[in-house]
């Protein structure tokens, strides 16, 4: 690793630097394990960098890593308790408080995200970071339809919580 | 409603903190890393080669057949556990911008190998250690002395409380390894 990738190192990461806050904020609620989080996955991306050839944009490949490393970092505080994440199948999402719209909607995105197990997540997520289906089925490895069928999902678990509110 | 868009304006317009970092950190930390690796590895190595030849000197030097012998099997436990580190417990570091199903998987499948591992570590780990120990410490008894339970018991100790750690290691993997799924 030389100085020649710095340039590059932190031009991807003022372009992807709002993506990886609001995908380590949906991993990690306390703000101290988040910088923790954040700080790995830049080192991550730092590591990673010489090996990048351009095979995907940019985005992509910043997110990839950043999923990979948020993933198991969420899977290495759950050593010391029973992991309770849930498909989008059997997801529940608790009861609502009054808001406004929008804050609602982002208190309900959240849940949501919090209670789903590592590639429904991601699906999740990059749906939320406007990636198209190919692009979300290229970076977590699953076939469109899936990621058709998990995002739909998504969005029905989403308006019927929203319609259930008081 | 138009519950995509929605979403995802919402999700847009969180306010995040911009992310803090300092290269020169970045850079001590990326090296820190690295050095951590190859460390460990003479760790392992260099821990199971004194060991070795600290029980191989004894085994020369005692005249007593049982501690010789001991002392012998001690070594050699020693090589062998080195030896199952090495192959069946090193942990290769995955590129991380694999597929996420990919890396996901592979990861998973590591913590589990290890977790195995470790599950198995009274087998591979204690007894090929603790048995030659035995052997040895059986010769510490001079004759006409009683047999002398305390060493022996405090190896059995020594067994257990090892075991017993490798087992909840293997278990708190697991549980890692399950919340990839």
């Amino acid at each position: 690793m030389t100085a020649l990738h710095e340039p590059r190192f932190r031009a991807l990461i003022r372009d992807h630097e709002q993506a990886i806050a609001r995908l380590s904020r949906a991993f990690e609620r306390d703000p101290d394990r988040r910088r923790d989080l954040q700080q790995e996955i830049l080192l991550a991306v730092w590591r990673a960098l010489p090996a990048f050839r351009g095979d995907c944009s940019d985005r992509t490949w910043v997110l990839r890593i950043a999923h990979n490393v948020a993933a198991t970092h969420a899977a290495r505080g759950s050593r010391d308790r029973v992991t309770r994440a849930a498909t989008l199948e059997d997801v529940e999402l608790p009861a609502l408080e009054q808001g406004s719209d929008r804050g609602l909607l982002l208190d309900r995105v959240h849940a949501l995200v919090e209670r789903l197990r590592p590639l429904d997540r991601q699906v999740l997520l990059l749906w939320l970071e406007g990636l198209s289906t190919k692009e979300i089925a290229d970076l977590a490895g699953l076939s469109a339809t899936n990621v058709s069928t998990k995002v739909h999902r998504a969005k029905a678990l989403l308006a019927r919580s929203l319609a259930e509110t008081p | 409603m138009n519950e995509r868009d929605d979403a995802q304006d919402a999700w847009a317009e969180q306010t995040t903190l911009p992310l803090e970092f300092d290269m020169n950190t970045l850079i001590a930390r990326a090296r820190r890393f690295e050095r951590a690796i190859r460390r460990r590895n003479q760790i392992e190595i260099g821990t199971g080669a004194a060991i070795a030849v600290i029980f191989v000197v004894a085994a020369v030097q005692f005249d007593i057949p049982a501690m010789r012998f001991g002392a012998l099997g001690v070594a050699i436990g020693a090589l062998f556990v080195v030896g199952v580190l090495r192959t069946k417990g090193r942990v290769e570091p995955l590129p991380v911008d694999l597929s996420s199903g990919a890396y996901l998987g592979a990861y998973r499948a590591a913590l589990l190998r290890q977790a195995r591992l470790l599950a198995w570590a009274p087998v591979w780990y204690v007894l090929p250690l603790l048995v030659p120990a035995a052997v040895f410490v059986s010769g510490i008894r001079q004759p006409g002395e009683p047999f002398e339970l305390g060493h022996f018991t405090l190896l059995l100790v020594i067994g257990a409380v090892v075991s017993v750690v490798n087992l909840h290691a293997a278990r708190q993997l697991r549980r890692e390894a399950s919340a990839l799924e």
